[in-house]
């Protein structure tokens, strides 16, 4: 069956392409591996945290300096208007789906899994910041068997920015060691306040914020920090993780049942086997000998790092499914570490200003668009701004595709 | 002999000691642990100074094989049978650290075909048990090398846990009351009346004199620096060499080419990962381990020769070691330079109680230390054998010899599933609670190098901040920034070169958890900072 629009990826940037085109009335598909950056990052939207020229300067108002940036970054191509109008439109779609996210027009200092400080433009309601904990005495978690929360470094550095700590031992409901069966044993505790009563005990009475490894739950959560919260008598927040991230899988989560509810298809499970590209039609197979067609394509497949784009031994960068054609920093096994790992992060394909990208030997596709992390020129880790680029190239993308379709309809 | 001392000259000097001599060696790798563990086997008080960690230079910075000396057959006889000799040795005194792959030498049709009998014969020349193999049989065994295999032989190599060894020599030192001072750096040395009396060391407590009767330069590369303090010569070449680290032992046996022993052509099965090299390069300087992009392609290109997939394998990283070979005086330039080690006293050129011991390799370090102690104690006038060949290490478990399944086994038996630090290498956290509470290890460097933390496909992105919270847990002074930093950019170094197809995801990913996740930001000067010893 025959789709508008193909989406390639079931990354940040893909969704939100998604439920912009749904909203547009569009048919949609997303073909997918499945899970993708998001388990890879930690709460909150990420804007821009740092400058791209300087690893260790912090950015305090991310949209009063977009126009500062070079201009083939994403950010850029989009142009501010558009970026604050996705923004927006973001925030509202996650207050209905319940991930209520808070923007203030200056980036916040949110709390790291090493209690460093990261800046983040958007927060949610139980993410730990240096504004909500800082001159506290905090509590913190650590489940026994848990490895993946460094709690002893967060105390540390925490306590060099001010903030009190006093780490607290307490048995995770179950046996789970792991993220994700964590947050699945507290989703299923029944009795989720009594848990709460017997862990209170052992909360030293002088401490006036909780803070927990940001596992309390994966489609409960509300509930579980809620419970905390009533029973223990004090703010309940929580810390990230090392990967899978349960808060990004939230997200992922929320925004897929979303569209899921707007009947758009979703095809996880596979990868792209071959492609057909012509110029008002493109088919698409995936790896288990399945045909789709549709009018366009959106190709939002999390670039080099998650295999939507290959790097060979010789450090040449290959997009495989349609052969656009990528952009690599000359040449990407640069002398210095730092330039060759800035190298690696600012691949992918090349696209003119309305994220359209080049197939070999021809000019820009008119059907096909490319968004999030298999665009060039910016460096996610160096910049943190990961949500804002996501957001900001998935909504661009499904607007110029609306354009597209629509003139498609007239002729 | 080029450089060494002549007895008679020496005797002249005798010590006017009423209690043990004591001996100061300069240098923690594995020739320096040996060289203390002889001096503390024939009675020497011994002190070993390292100014970074043991093992940190050239003994882990090469490929990892315990020679059987078949490599050196042809060109270098005695060399060879003195490598079989050592090997044995080696494999009998520390069995845990040494696994017993056994060798191959290939004939592929690059390498010159005459050289497989005179390889033959090189071998039995110099009591290395060898076999020609049928090279059908060697194929199907070997199912990753190259299918064009003319020839085949097979010798006893064995490869061999450097770290491990060395820190098994180290503990032995001690538990014979020898010291063991890592992290202090040679500054200066006593001389009287033309006599060598001690050396000045700094360490993050500050500096002291440490009083010696003998000083031991066994520094590798660094030995021509610490001679020249004193204004003598050691003249080395330095050869760096490159390696690239393959994600699977990819070969059951170590496989060198039957040709005459050049560059890139070995491959290593060690622990959990095949090791491909190495290049080779003069350098001046002994801290160069900075490896050039061209040199993996130089390597990959020549690996392709021996294992002709190797483009598609994960690789997981890339590293260079600084071999220091010594050129005798006169020494034609034409001839390559002799593989056996040197023993130099000073004292021939004016300075008594200083001794340098150079080249040779690991897997004759033993012997190397036994050369240097029998020429001390000779120089002293002391009548003490050398006894570290018979002597077992007080610290080396007997067994059947280390396999890669090891960690697993301990897993297993001590039932620590929840508690692995490590995924890729099967880390225990009681491992690492052990080395940081009875070592004092506090370094994550330190802890990787004894335990492998960070050696496996992720390299470090996971086990670095479980690892760093185990170590904040004893010394709070921790900073998550810089030395985790510093740990992801030591990591780096080596992965960038390699990172295509899934190493290439890997370094993103790592990338992204150390800095989005973790927080961590890579100042300039965690980026410039030279390697962490």
């Amino acid at each position: 069956m025959k789709t508008d629009a193909i989406i390639i990826g079931t990354e940040l940037d893909g969704l939100i392409a998604a439920i912009r085109l749904r909203e547009h009335g569009y048919s949609v598909r997303m073909i997918g591996t499945g899970g993708g950056s998001l388990h890879y990052t930690p709460e909150g939207i990420h804007v821009l945290g740092f400058s791209p020229r300087n690893d260790e300067e912090i950015v305090c108002k991310p949209l009063d300096i977009i126009s500062q940036l070079d201009q083939s970054h994403p950010y850029c191509k989009v142009g501010i208007d558009q970026i604050r109008n996705a923004l927006d439109w973001f925030v509202n779609i996650l207050g209905e789906i319940h991930q209520k996210i808070t923007i203030s027009g200056h980036n916040e200092l949110a709390v790291s899994a090493t209690g460093l400080s990261i800046p983040v433009y958007g927060t949610s309601e139980h993410q730990a910041t240096v504004g909500n904990i800082g001159g506290k005495t905090a509590a913190l978690v650590r489940f026994r068997a848990y490895r993946d929360f460094p709690v002893e470094l967060v105390a540390i550095e925490l306590g060099k920015s001010g903030t009190k700590t006093e780490i607290v031992d307490v048995a995770a409901p179950g046996d789970a060691v792991e993220n994700a069966a964590l947050a699945k044993s507290f989703d299923e505790l029944e009795e989720i306040d009594s848990y709460f009563t017997a862990l209170k005990n052992s909360i030293p009475s002088y401490a006036d914020v909780m803070l927990f490894p940001a596992v309390m739950g994966l489609s409960n959560f509300h509930r579980t920090l809620a419970s905390a919260e009533r029973v223990l008598g004090m703010p309940c927040l929580e810390v990230p993780t090392l990967p899978p991230s349960i808060p990004g899988m939230r997200l992922e989560r929320a925004l897929t049942n979303h569209l899921r509810n707007g009947t758009a298809s979703l095809h996880s499970c596979s990868g792209i086997s071959g492609s057909s590209f012509e110029a008002d039609q493109i088919i698409v197979w995936d790896d288990m000998g399945r045909q789709y067609e549709a009018s366009l394509v959106i190709v939002s497949n999390g670039g080099v790092l998650m295999g939507g784009l290959d790097v060979d031994s010789y450090g040449v960068v290959h997009e495989t499914s349609f052969g656009f054609k990528t952009y690599q920093s000359e040449p990407l096994k640069a002398t210095t570490v730092d330039r060759s790992l800035n190298a690696l992060h600012i691949t992918g394909v090349e696209t003119d200003d309305a994220l359209r990208p080049q197939r070999n030997g021809s000019g820009f596709c008119r059907n096909a668009f490319v968004t999030g992390r298999t665009l060039p020129h910016w460096n996610p880790a160096m910049e943190c701004s990961t949500e804002g680029v996501c957001v900001a190239t998935g909504w661009a993308a499904a607007e110029n595709a609306h354009e597209y379709l629509e003139s498609l309809n007239v002729a | 002999m080029h450089g060494y001392s002549s007895a008679s000259r020496s005797l002249a000097w005798m010590p006017q000691v009423d209690h043990n001599p004591r001996a100061i060696v300069i240098g923690g790798g594995a020739t320096g642990c040996a060289v203390a563990r002889d001096l503390a086997l024939r009675g020497f008080g011994v002190t070993l100074v390292e100014f970074g960690d043991l093992g940190s230079g050239t003994s882990s910075r090469f490929h990892g094989m315990l020679q059987s000396g078949a490599r050196y057959a042809v060109s270098d006889t005695d060399y060879a049978a003195e490598c079989m000799r050592e090997r044995l040795i080696v494999a009998d005194l520390a069995a845990g650290v040494v696994e017993q792959t056994g060798g191959l030498f290939v004939s592929l049709p690059d390498d010159p075909p005459e050289f497989a009998d005179r390889f033959y014969d090189g071998c039995l020349s110099a009591n290395i048990p060898v076999e020609e193999l049928d090279p059908d049989l060697v194929m199907a065994r070997e199912p990753a090398i190259s299918r064009h295999v003319l020839r085949a032989f097979s010798v006893p190599d064995a490869t061999v846990q450097s770290w491990r060894l060395v820190n098994l020599l180290a503990d032995d030192v001690r538990r014979r009351g020898g010291k063991i001072l890592t992290r202090h750096r040679v500054i200066g040395m006593e001389v009287r009346n033309g006599r060598m009396c001690g050396v000045r060391v700094t360490s993050a407590a500050g500096e002291v004199t440490l009083e010696a009767d003998v000083v031991l330069n066994a520094a590798g590369p660094w030995s021509a620096r610490v001679a020249a303090m004193v204004g003598r010569t050691v003249d080395l070449e330095l050869g760096k060499g490159s390696i690239i680290v393959l994600s699977h032992r990819m070969v059951s046996q170590a496989v060198n080419r039957c040709r005459p022993p050049t560059s890139h052509d070995i491959i290593v099965p060690t622990g959990t990962v095949g090791l491909f090299g190495t290049t080779s390069e003069v350098v001046d300087d002994p801290d160069t381990t900075k490896v050039r992009a061209e040199e993996i392609q130089e390597l990959l290109n020549n690996a392709e020769v021996l294992l002709p997939e190797v483009r598609n394998y994960r690789v997981y990283r890339a590293w260079a070691g600084v071999r220091p070979l010594f050129k005798p005086r006169d020494w034609p330039s034409e001839k390559p330079l002799p593989r056996r080690h040197s023993v130099i006293n000073h004292g021939d050129d004016g300075l008594v109680g200083f001794f340098t011991v150079c080249g040779g390799s690991l897997t004759t370090h033993r012997s190397m230390a036994e050369d240097l102690g029998n020429q001390v104690c000779l120089s002293l006038g002391l009548d003490a054998k050398c006894i570290s060949a018979i002597t077992p290490l007080t610290t080396s478990k007997n067994g059947h010899g280390w396999r890669p399944a090891d960690n697993y086994r301990g897993i297993e038996e001590d039932r620590c599933y929840q508690s692995l630090v490590c995924e890729c290498e099967a880390v225990a956290q009681s491992e690492v609670i052990d080395l940081i509470e009875n070592y004092g290890i506090k370094h994550l460097h330190d802890l990787r190098r004894r335990l492998r933390v960070g050696f496996g496909p992720c390299q470090g992105t996971f086990c670095g901040s479980r690892v760093a919270a185990l170590i904040a847990r004893y010394h709070p002074d921790f900073a998550s920034n810089d030395d985790l930093g510093r740990f992801w950019v030591e990591r780096l170094k080596g992965i960038v070169h390699t990172a295509w197809g899934q190493q290439a995801r890997q370094a993103l990913l790592s990338d992204t958890v150390y800095r989005e996740t973790l927080g961590v930001r890579l100042k300039p000067e965690l980026a410039t900072s030279g390697d962490y010893r």
